[in-house]
């Protein structure tokens, strides 16, 4: 800018460069007009000078003869000095025959020659000095002098200078020169004059308007229109041009203030989440990368809380989308109360929260702030006169013990969240290096789950379900096992969350459904009676919308008939969203499958709610089994839930059953079937068919 | 005619005499005189004057007469040049002649010495003139003397005049007219000879006359031509009513004059302007100072004096020794 502004300074300016114009132009052309007058009276004066010799040498050689003739040296001598006194006249020469004769030479020679001084000399023609002066004549004009018997009787030379010549041209020069200089400077000083007042001074006028501007650059004033037709043009326009700036700055403005409320928005929106208004991911990233760098400069400590809730996707499923947003919000405003002030919060997504903790002086400090974010969100939140207890898993990184990035850190403090998951949940967790294992661990798991799926590594064990009192299988629950070929048999419990949180567990539902069918259906063909084949539902698999088409398909594609079938669904699943699931059971009974509640008497049943579910079994969680039938309390939720069951109407089995006390407390209290390793862990179907079904 | 005769018998033997002289005395200085026209007896005169004169400081000369024309006095001029003579001695055709005569003269360093004319320009000794001014005057008053005598004072007086661009005859007439005007005497006019024969002497003089009926007197600038302009005066039958001057002198003057046909004449002294001549060329190749204008009187002679300046007359204006 500075120098572009040094570049228009060291420019000219108009007014300069029409000086240099006019000057050149006006003493051009006086110069050339000077020079052609000199030309042309030069040419006059040459002109003048040879009519004037040629005029003068007529006259005298006429009289000149007769002095010749007469012998009247002195008469022509005379008559010679009188035309010597033309200024023009340099030189007069006459050769004289007659007195040449007299002489005994060819011609007397005789003149007048004119020296620097204008003197006048007798011509002497060994001078040579007086030849010189007739040499360096202008012009000569020699004629011969005739008798009047017109015999050639002498000549006669006249010897014009072009002194006066000069003299005239230096005079015409200063003379032109001066009036040239003089009109020059009367024209130059004329067209400056003008040239300022009606054009530069219009022109000067714009550019300090123009100039004179505002920050914004906008001229602040209108130019005054005066001047000549173009100059009036241009600051007409130029004033159409301000006032047409003047309206685009100011819809600019406008438009620039919308931008930035927009940008702003924008920017709160990129930057925070929009269902809590807290940090979101990248403004979390942005605060974590600043208090790196603050913290490498202060030599300090940071901490990173990964705040995960427990069991949050299944208030989300069963009581739906707002509700579940009502409880992130309350959560939000909880975990906003436990911080500090200056402590970050952040929603990464779905029911993912951050704590950015800065300036850490003791570890005991952060397992201060995690417990009391445990302990806050322990407490039960209401939402429409409902209650959910809900829980969080809390993983913790710190800088710079555990890592230097940010990415590093939540990665980190992810993980230590997950050892929380799998500590039990509703506790929290330091990170530590084997966990970043555990996490690669999860994500190759989901990786061989999706291969395992395709190359079909998965089988299908069942677990007989046996009437207790007569020692007979009435079916069997067909549970997944998954054979690695490196890894081998690979436990549900390590794959099934992993499937599940990836949502490949309704891949992995379907693919037992489908294999269970074929299974019974095979047996069924056989000729055998293996019963009813019990299948688990995830609540995923529920929601599904193609779920009863594949249903039926597989059941037309298996030849598996539906009362072969057994659904079970969680109480968990069932009672998060009851009218719902009310109602997808309804239509999955209609079809004349059997649906049983699974792991019964570990949710919060509704038995209202319980009594309107086309189910024909409850299945008594084997957590109440293993202490059977020592434990009091298990007792009783046993006996409870029995009792639940035959008022209702419905069958009761038992799953996890190990000892023949527990098989002989539960029948003895009415709950016939049993399930379990008493009589057989899960095996693959042909050991089945080869134990119960030859 | 017996005066011709006898000038031209004396013109013989100067020139014998002369070459005479120079053959006998080689040692002496030689003077070279170029005169006008040694047929007119002014010049004649004057030639014997200078002859007297150099034989007298015994120079060799050699007179050259150039019968009126300029061609033989550049020739004769050129001649003594070449000759180198010590000194010429020159009545020229014309004061402008004589400028050229100067002018070679002066170039080959020669002395000259002019009797009667003068020059336009140019070096020269010395210049013996008459004062024709003052003779004219002189005669003037003898006029106006005369006029008031016979109760003239009314009558005119015309002149018959020399050319007036020479100096001495604008001095002749400016010195005449001088006289007249102090008496209130009225000119007549003035006539100018040109060819100075007598014809024309007599047309003009009678053109005069006969254009002013109160002419009362008629001046002759001349004195050759005298007759012609008598004749006039006799044709027109004013003889005693017309008085006739003449400048310069005629022998057959002494007579006239005494018989009251002519009144007076104004009369130079030729012979002794030749003498002056020699002898200031005498000085200048002596060593002596010069004067560089010698005027010499013009004798004013009438019947009055002319008893008196008989002398005079005879040996100065007439040369007749």
């Amino acid at each position: 800018m500075s120098l572009v502004l040094n570049d228009q300074l060291n420019k000219n300016s108009i007014y300069f460069n029409l000086i240099i114009i006019i000057v050149g132009t006006v003493l051009l052309v006086m110069s050339a007009h000077a020079f052609l007058l000199y030309q042309e009276k030069r040419s006059e004066m040459v002109s003048e000078i040879k009519e004037s010799s040629k005029s003068k040498i007529n006259i005298m050689n006429k009289n000149i003869a007769k002095f010749i003739e007469s012998y009247s040296v002195n008469e022509y001598e005379k008559f010679i000095l009188h035309h010597m006194n033309d200024k023009n006249v340099v030189g007069i020469v006459v050769e004289d025959y007659n007195m040449g004769n007299i002489l005994g030479k060819e011609a007397y020679i005789t003149g007048k020659v004119k020296d620097k001084t204008k003197g006048i000399l007798d011509y002497k023609s060994e001078d040579s000095f007086h030849r010189f002066i007739l040499d360096e004549s202008y012009h000569v004009d020699t004629e011969d002098i005739y008798s009047q018997d017109e015999s050639v009787i002498g000549k006669i030379s006249i010897y014009s200078t072009d002194y006066y010549i000069n003299m005239a041209k230096n005079e015409i020069i200063v003379r032109t020169l001066s009036q040239a200089l003089i009109i020059s400077s009367v024209l130059i000083l004329f067209l400056i004059i003008n040239i300022r007042n009606v054009v530069l001074k219009p022109i000067s006028s714009m550019i300090y308007t123009i100039q004179h501007s505002g920050r914004n650059g906008i001229p602040l004033n209108k130019i005054f229109i005066k001047g000549s037709y173009e100059v009036s043009v241009l600051a007409k326009t130029i004033n159409a041009m301000i006032d047409s700036i003047k309206s685009t700055h100011k819809e600019l403005e406008e438009q620039k203030a919308e931008l930035i409320a927009q940008k702003d928005t924008l920017h709160y929106q990129a930057h925070h989440d929009a269902l809590t208004g807290l940090a979101n991911r990248v403004l979390f990233y942005d605060r974590l990368e600043h208090a790196i760098e603050k913290s490498k400069k202060l030599d300090s400590k940071i901490a990173v809380l990964f705040i995960d809730l427990d069991h949050f996707k299944e208030i989300n499923d069963s009581v739906g989308h707002d509700v579940g947003d009502d409880v992130l919000v309350e959560v939000s405003s909880r975990l906003q109360n436990v911080i500090r002030k200056q402590d970050t919060l952040s929603r990464l997504g779905g029911d993912e929260f951050t704590v950015l903790l800065e300036n850490i002086v003791r570890s005991e400090d952060v397992s201060w702030i995690a417990s009391k974010i445990l302990a806050t969100l322990q407490e039960a939140v209401k939402i429409d006169d409902k209650s959910f207890f809900i829980s969080s898993s809390i993983g913790i990184s710190i800088y710079p013990d555990d890592g230097e990035t940010s990415i590093d850190l939540l990665k980190y403090a992810d993980a230590a969240m997950y050892k929380a998951k799998d500590e039990g949940r509703n506790n929290f967790q330091y990170y530590s290096s084997d966990m970043t294992e555990k996490a690669f661990e999860r994500i190759m798991l989901e990786t061989n789950i999706r291969q395992g799926l395709e190359n079909e590594e998965f089988v299908v064990y069942y677990q007989p379900q046996i009437d207790g009192t007569t020692d007979t299988m009435i079916g069997m629950e067909a549970l997944v096992r998954w054979n690695h070929p490196s890894m081998g048999i690979v436990s549900p419990a390590k794959f099934m969350p992993v499937a599940e949180s990836s949502g490949l567990i309704v891949k992995v539902d379907r693919y037992v459904m489908k294999h269970a069918m074929q299974q019974v259906s095979d047996w069924y063909a056989q000729g055998k009676k293996p019963g009813v084949v019990s299948l688990n539902l995830c609540i995923q698999q529920l929601q599904q919308k193609d779920f009863f088409e594949v249903l039926k398909s597989l059941m037309i594609e298996t030849q598996c008939k539906a009362e072969w079938i057994e659904l079970e669904v969680t109480e968990g699943q069932v009672m998060t969203r009851p009218e719902e699931a009310i109602k997808i059971l309804q239509e999955i009974s209609n079809l004349g499958i059997r649906l049983a509640v699974d792991d019964f008497g570990t949710g919060y049943s509704s038995l209202s709610y319980l009594k309107r579910l086309p189910i024909d079994k409850l299945k008594i969680d084997q957590s109440f089994i293993r202490d059977l039938p020592d434990d009091e309390e298990d007792i009783a939720i046993s006996k409870a839930v029995i009792s639940l069951a035959e008022n209702l109407n419905l069958k009761i089995i038992a799953e996890g059953v190990e000892t023949q006390e527990q098989k002989e407390f539960l029948v003895e209290n009415g709950c016939s079937l049993i399930q379990g390793y008493l009589y057989s862990k899960p095996i693959p179907a042909d050991e089945l068919q080869k134990e119960f079904l030859s | 005619m017996t005066h011709k005769v006898h000038i031209f018998f004396i013109l013989f033997l100067l020139i014998f005499n002369v070459s005479l002289s120079a053959n006998q005395s080689e040692h002496k200085k030689r003077l070279v005189y170029i005169v006008s026209d040694l047929s007119i007896p002014f010049w004649e005169i004057m030639n014997r004057g200078v002859l007297n004169k150099s034989k007298e400081l015994g120079y060799q000369l050699e007179v050259f007469s150039s019968d009126n024309s300029p061609k033989k006095e550049l020739q004769f001029t050129i001649k003594a040049i070449r000759e180198k003579v010590d000194g010429i001695v020159v009545s020229p055709t014309g004061s402008s002649a004589c400028t050229t005569i100067l002018k070679f003269a002066q170039e080959a360093n020669i002395p000259v010495v002019i009797s009667d004319i003068g020059t336009d320009s140019g070096k020269y000794v010395s210049f013996v003139s008459s004062d024709n001014f003052d003779g004219a005057y002189q005669i003037g008053k003898v006029l106006r003397k005369e006029m008031l005598k016979r109760g003239w004072e009314n009558k005119k007086v015309g002149i018959v005049a020399i050319p007036q661009k020479r100096l001495n005859g604008q001095l002749r007439t400016s010195g005449f007219m001088q006289a007249l005007r102090e008496i209130n005497i009225q000119g007549a006019g003035l006539e100018q000879q040109v060819s100075f024969s007598m014809e024309e002497t007599y047309r003009l003089s009678r053109k005069l006359i006969e254009k002013n009926p109160d002419l009362g007197a008629l001046w002759l600038q001349g004195s050759d031509k005298y007759e012609a302009a008598l004749q006039a005066i006799e044709d027109t039958q004013k003889e005693g009513k017309i008085l006739l001057l003449t400048f310069d002198a005629e022998p057959e003057f002494l007579e006239l004059i005494k018989e009251e046909k002519l009144l007076a004449s104004a009369m130079q002294q030729p012979y002794l302007m030749g003498e002056e001549a020699v002898i200031a060329m005498d000085k200048h190749l002596n060593g002596k100072k010069v004067e560089q204008n010698i005027q010499l009187n013009v004798l004013p002679v009438s019947k009055e004096n002319i008893d008196k300046e008989i002398h005079t007359i005879k040996r100065n204006v007439l040369g007749i020794e």
